[in-house]
């Protein structure tokens, strides 16, 4: 779900809420904006082939690797205007809250690795990259297909408080749900869109 | 005009067919569920369907992804109402007034209004598509390349302002990132490869639909597993068929939202979330009883539904009279289109000018099922919304990592797709709008090589950039949008407009 907005207006200057990943983000822009540029002027020219010189390759991502430049040089002068660059969090924090009253509480006294959620999105991307990059290629599709569904239900749904002999109506329900959609996806992409599965 | 009606009686025409009325139905009600599932949205839906469909004609193909598009698009008020979570953000602002008014027991009536706002808004949007289409399309003739850099530019700064309100400079952000990923792989002139590494996949550049498909749908996933699960409210739903007059008596607001939701919905990259949340504020301002918004106003709810579904008649304006998206869901659409040899665009009205009454038909085709089937069935689909999330999202999952692969076959799009999820969950966190970069990766190519052969005619001078009309109007569109957001500027028009104010009192 995108995050939701609750409406269109906020009073709040903008750059206010994350300076510290402004701050960073504004730096990783940065670095790829200079070497866009550099690529664009290293790009070859095409003399040889007697192009016209304001079509050359290199034109427009070296213009587009400017614009870039000015967008992120002007992230990094904000982030840095509500003290982004303070890498302790603790400061941060600080200057955050103390802007922030009127704001959504204290959302960073938890913190990021101990929050719930943290483990929760490291899980979902740990089990989905494993199955598309990994799984994928290497197991035969419905197989790895299986695993994963199953595998993911059951890391979810489990619950560590009780017995696992309590909970088999868990095991049992992934592993329906697993081996229907392995074998549904399988056999609709195979045999009815004719497409040679990974 | 004539032409017009009598090429829309043979487009639709030719759908009336049992085997199409039966395509019609299947796709809106497809379209009503994953617009219902939180972390199904429209454009992943028709990112799916365009992979299973892509081995039918062209016409039925184009037509069931627009079933899709307005089932999805009007599918996302029922999870908006009874669970106060929009099903695609389209719907954010139908949760405002309609999750209270499920609160109260109403949840069959606003589930009808919804219905009801929705076939309506996209009863105008269909009738701006008719009319705008063509006209667009002709005055779209005499764009050269001057006017589509300008455009493309236009398409990215105005995106990123609105999609962004809050922080227009990461709208911008994300905007100009979409235009450099789109100089990845062979240009369009020399067809000289760049920033492809030695890599012979990265050569053939960034294709839309597994980056669409990461963007929207993987990212979707992380987001929806992030957080907890929350509880179905037990409304009763009795009544879902709304009263004549409960509608009637908002006429002025529907109109009003219809067009202001097609508007939007025609703007560069700006879709039906915005669409819905413009009208919806403008409701609230004319109401006469504005304070009842937010505490389950039938007037903010329709709105919102309105503007929504009319957004997406708007969206389809600029895809087919210029080949540049509207919103999100109708890029994808718009690849559809390509991968189905339809090549949308200026001259689709000297080309091709049955296919654009063709979609005006297979439009009023979905919106009639829409408003069936949004009527019907009510109660046997919330149990849909039961689905515990553990149990979607890894289903969703393995869709985008076959949807990502099935239209090319290659390994590679499913690397692009998760690089794009991961990308597109980043982003969100960091409050970087997608649609900006998506519509980026579109555009780039326009951009350069527009840029580069209108160099060429004028021979390096950058003066007709300046001074051809139709660029002078885009300028100063593109640079009202970027000060429109700066502090001086709007205290400098609170000053303007308060001056005005007072010449008028003092008589």
């Amino acid at each position: 779900m995108a995050p939701v907005q609750t409406s269109l207006k906020n009073k709040r200057p903008a750059g206010e809420k994350m300076p510290r990943a402004d701050f960073i983000t504004s730096v990783l822009l940065m670095a790829l904006s200079a070497f866009v540029i550099i690529e664009s002027l290293r790009m070859p020219r095409l003399e040889h082939r007697n192009i016209n010189p304001y079509t050359i390759p290199g034109m427009v991502p070296a213009i587009l690797g400017v614009i870039m430049g000015v967008l992120s040089i002007t992230l990094f002068f904000r982030a840095m205007r509500y003290g982004g660059y303070r890498l302790s969090k603790h400061t941060t924090a600080a200057t955050s809250s103390s802007s922030a009253s009127a704001g959504d509480g204290s959302p960073q006294k938890v913190g990021f690795w101990h929050k719930p959620e943290t483990l929760r999105v490291i899980l979902t991307v740990g089990f989905c990259l494993l199955y598309a990059i990994i799984l994928v290629g290497w197991a035969w599709y419905p197989i790895a297909t299986f695993l994963y569904v199953f595998g993911f239900i059951v890391i979810f749904e489990y619950d560590r408080t009780k017995g696992p002999g309590e909970q088999k109506r868990i095991f049992i329900l992934a592993g329906v749900e697993a081996l229907l959609t392995a074998v549904l996806v399988s056999v609709v992409f195979r045999y009815v869109f004719l497409i040679r599965l990974p | 005009m004539f032409e017009g009606l009598k090429m829309l009686g043979i487009g639709l025409g030719n759908f009336l067919t049992l085997g199409t009325i039966f395509n019609v139905f299947w796709a809106t009600q497809l379209g009503i569920i994953v617009g219902m599932l939180p972390g199904l949205t429209a454009t992943m839906g028709i990112a799916l369907l365009t992979t299973l469909t892509f081995r039918m004609p062209a016409d039925n193909a184009v037509l069931i992804l627009i079933c899709m598009y307005i089932g999805s698009i009007y599918g996302g008020s029922r999870s908006a109402i009874l669970l106060n979570i929009p099903g695609t953000p389209a719907n954010a602002a139908t949760a405002v007034d309609g999750h209270p008014l499920s609160r109260q027991g109403r949840a069959g009536e606003a589930i009808g209004i919804a219905t009801t706002g929705s076939f309506l808004g996209s009863v105008i949007g269909m009738i701006m598509l008719a009319l705008f289409t063509p006209l667009i399309g002709n005055f779209a003739l005499s764009f050269q390349s001057i006017e589509f850099f300008w455009l493309a530019i236009f398409g990215v700064v105005i995106s990123g302002t609105l999609t962004a309100p809050k922080d227009p400079l990461k709208g911008w952000i994300s905007g100009f990132f979409g235009l450099m990923i789109a100089m990845i792989g062979m240009e369009g002139i020399h067809a000289h490869v760049r920033f492809s590494f030695g890599n012979i996949e990265l050569s053939g550049g960034i294709r839309l639909i597994p980056a669409m498909v990461g963007a929207f749908g993987f990212a979707e996933v992380i987001m929806m597993m992030k957080h907890q699960k929350v509880e179905i409210i037990k409304s009763e739903i009795k009544r879902v068929i709304p009263r004549f007059m409960d509608i009637a008596k908002y006429w002025k607001t529907i109109i009003r939202s219809g067009l202001i939701g097609t508007f939007i919905g025609a703007i560069p990259g700006v879709g039906e979330d915005i669409g819905a949340w413009v009208s919806y504020d403008f409701a609230r301002r004319a109401s006469k009883e504005s304070e009842k918004f937010g505490h389950g106003s039938i007037e903010g709810l329709i709105a919102a539904e309105t503007g929504n579904n009319a957004a997406v008649g708007g969206a389809i304006i600029p895809v087919l009279s210029l080949a540049i998206p509207g919103s999100a869901p109708a890029a994808v659409l718009m690849a559809a289109m390509y991968i189905h040899g339809v090549r949308p665009g200026p001259l689709i009205m000297v080309e091709n000018p049955q296919f654009v009454y063709s979609v005006v038909a297979m439009f009023l085709l979905a919106t009639v099922a829409m408003f069936i089937l949004g009527l019907s069935m009510v109660k046997t689909l919330v149990k849909v919304l039961q689905v515990p999330r553990s149990k979607l999202m890894p289903v969703v999952l393995v869709l985008c990592v076959i949807g990502a692969y099935a239209v090319e076959s290659r390994y590679f799009d499913i690397i692009i797709m998760v690089i794009f999820g991961l990308l597109g969950y980043v982003m969100q966190e960091l409050d970087y709008p997608v649609a900006p970069m998506v519509l980026g990766i579109i555009l780039g190519d326009i951009l350069d090589k527009n840029l580069r052969r209108a160099l060429v005619l004028t021979d390096g001078s950058l003066t007709p950039f300046f001074t051809r009309p139709i660029s002078i109007v885009l300028i100063f569109f593109i640079i009202l949008s970027m000060v429109s957001k700066m502090r001086w500027f709007n205290l400098f028009m609170g000053n303007v407009k308060a001056s005005i104010k007072g010449l008028f009192k003092r008589r």
